[in-house]
């Protein structure tokens, strides 16, 4: 209880300065609290979108086969596998760019069934590579191995059109006529292919309303050129090695393929960079924001403190007198600094929490990066924390440096401010 | 054969004042022997506050050794010399200096806590001691200047040290009650065997002393050894 009083009692009109250092802090730490809240989410917002948009991805594609479009829509023709893309992409091209190659093949069957069509999209793909920019859920069965051969995997909705289960079967007609009966080793729950592309006539899809392709039949890049008879690949996907990299990715691609117009390279860094850099000045004005919410509130409620402090001088010295070591009497002095920051932190913490909004988005072109979701962390924690005990330390210090120099009489006989 | 409480040995002490250099103590020797009550008098500014802010290691002297109880106190660090000044010394300053926000108890028991202790029932009895048994609760504003400095002579007993020093405790007060706290200073002291070394103007304040020692300019001029009268 002495303690106690000690620490916390005898401040006199000074006690009015030391709420008031704590509603300042308080309200310091709520502001930098807040800005920092929005910097993390925002952080949190730029490495989502990264991680969705994949700007590292350089998409190679080549013209879209208008061969589709020419099907017709009644009569009783013979299934047609077409290529959705041109088949023009020389696959040592690619990977003499550098970076990893995701090479695929996308065809397209066409049906034939009685009065009806049935459109389906099969995909040649490397099993091992595709899944590391798409993401394939297997409900059942299993996904593709590199070494498989006439088997296939498919998504519910293809798997429902064409009618089969897992361990059925259904042919596929071949480049040279024949058919290739592939059994289906796994049905898909989900499917998000990275890079798809566009839907450009009705097929079985998991996204009704999407206008790319979101649902197919997916085999080995082996099985597909099997299937289609080239080796050549439809599109592709170079991951460079950092997102950095891809402009040397893309010169390179392009200087690869310049004499081949109808090849495409398409990248999402450039747009992506800009985004980021719109988005990375606006947070750097909230960052300006906290940094000098928080020098000038730490300033000025240092400035409160150490009248506090200045105030008890002659407390401290007294403590000194009476046999309180430094120690003891530096912890006296601390208690109300440690005391008035840490419930100024608290507070402040506690309200941008509370008031923070739980989400929101960015004006413009850094919408695109996705919504902020403001987040509280041990780092914002310690930052308020350390801002608030700066503030006590800087009003401390006086005192402590005036005890320091003076002999105990000396502060005893001093007024001491 | 006496013992030797204090000895202070060829002290000297300046201050600086601005650019100026003042000498407070000049070479100042004498000893004061355990249970004896001495008077340090001397006109305003002789350094008699000096002296007894030296012996009780609240100040360092540029020269000389002062040897409490066998042990030299002028090399003591800050830490060293707060364990001495709690264990080994009861100070009482001519302005109190009792802290506010304590009642009159809690000012006694204040001593003790360096140490981890808090015996209430001590402090209790000192306070009896001083004739303030009823007013523990009372915190200083609400004491009169002479129940103040009566507080502050227990605090100074609070953790039994071998000697008191104080430094004009009745100069705040009026003639009545300056008497009365001289009285109870002297006999406590004379009661419990401490050493007392008092600061004071008035060398006939407290009777009898075993001694006084008059300073003036900072030197020690005569060492009077009284018998009790």
């Amino acid at each position: 209880m002495i303690w106690a009083k000690l620490v916390f009692g005898g401040f006199g009109r000074r006690g009015f300065e030391a709420i008031v250092a704590l509603g300042v802090l308080a309200v310091a730490a709520a502001i930098v609290a807040g800005a920092m809240m929005v910097i993390e989410g925002a952080k949190g917002a730029m490495a989502r979108a990264e991680r969705d948009d994949r700007p590292d991805i350089v998409q190679v594609k080549s013209r879209f086969n208008r061969a589709v479009f020419e099907t017709p829509r009644s009569g009783n023709l013979a299934p047609l596998t077409l290529p959705v893309y041109e088949p023009l992409i020389d696959r040592d091209k690619l990977n003499a760019v550098g970076g990893t190659v995701v090479a695929r093949q996308s065809l397209l069957r066409n049906v034939v069934a009685g009065e009806s069509f049935l459109n389906l999209y099969i995909f040649g793909i490397e099993p091992d590579k595709e899944t590391r920019v798409s993401v394939f859920s297997v409900g059942r069965g299993r996904f593709l191995r590199s070494d498989d051969g006439a088997v296939a995997v498919l998504d519910h909705a293809s798997a429902q059109a064409l009618g089969v289960e897992l361990g059925g079967s259904f042919p596929v007609r071949k480049a040279d006529g024949q058919d290739l009966s592939l059994t289906v080793v796994g049905i898909l729950d989900r499917l998000e292919l990275r890079d798809p592309p566009p839907r450009t006539i009705d097929a079985p899809a998991l996204k009704p309303d999407s206008s790319y392709v979101s649902s197919g039949v997916f085999v080995t890049l082996r099985t597909s050129e099997e299937i289609f008879g080239r080796s050549t690949v439809t599109n592709a996907l170079v991951v460079a090695p950092a997102a950095r990299d891809v402009p040397s990715v893309v010169e390179g691609l392009r200087e690869a393929f310049r004499l081949e117009p109808a090849v495409f390279i398409t990248e999402r860094y450039g747009q992506f960079s800009r985004k980021v850099h719109d988005f990375a000045q606006t947070l750097a004005l909230f960052t300006i924001i906290g940094a000098v919410t928080a020098t000038l509130a730490g300033l000025f409620a240092a400035n409160l403190l150490h009248d506090v402090y200045a105030d008890r001088r002659r407390q401290y010295a007294m403590l000194l007198a009476l046999g309180f070591s430094p120690m003891q009497s530096a912890v006296v002095g601390v208690g109300v600094g440690i005391a008035t920051a840490g419930a100024g932190a608290m507070i402040g913490a506690l309200v941008a929490a509370a008031c923070t909004p739980r989400h929101f988005a960015m004006p413009s072109l850094m919408a695109d990066l996705g919504t902020i979701e403001p987040r509280f962390d041990g780092f914002i924690a310690v930052v308020v924390v350390g801002m608030a005990l700066a503030a006590v330390a800087l009003g401390m210090a006086p005192t402590a440096w005036w005890l320091h120099r003076r002999s105990v009489a000396g502060a005893l006989s001093e007024e001491g401010r | 054969m006496k013992n030797s409480s204090v000895a202070v040995r060829s002290v000297t002490k300046t201050y600086r004042r601005g650019q100026r250099r003042v000498t407070a103590l000049l070479n100042v020797s004498f000893e004061v022997w355990q249970g004896e009550l001495a008077l340090l008098v001397g006109p305003s500014g002789s350094g008699k506050t000096t002296l007894l802010n030296l012996i009780a290691a609240l100040d360092r002297p540029d020269r000389g050794e002062i040897i409490v109880g066998g042990s030299e106190i002028t090399g003591l660090s800050r830490s060293a010399a707060a364990l001495y000044r709690n264990e080994r010394v009861g100070f009482i300053f001519q302005s109190y200096n009792l802290l506010p926000q304590l009642t009159a108890l809690e000012n006694i028991i204040l001593p003790m806590l360096p140490k981890r202790r808090s015996d209430r029932r001590r402090a209790m009895e000192l306070l009896g001691a001083v004739g303030l048994g009823h007013r523990s609760s009372h915190r200083p504003p609400e004491l009169s200047g002479g129940e103040q400095q009566r507080v502050a002579i227990a605090r100074a007993l609070a953790n039994d040290p071998a000697i008191i020093l104080a430094d004009e405790p009745t100069g705040n007060l009026d003639d009545d009650n300056a008497r009365k706290i001289a009285e109870l200073l002297s006999s406590t002291c004379r009661e419990r065997g401490k050493s007392l070394i008092l600061v004071t103007h008035n060398r006939e304040m407290i009777r009898p002393v075993d001694r006084v020692f008059d300073i003036r300019a900072g030197i020690l001029t005569t060492i009077e050894s009284v018998s009790a009268s």
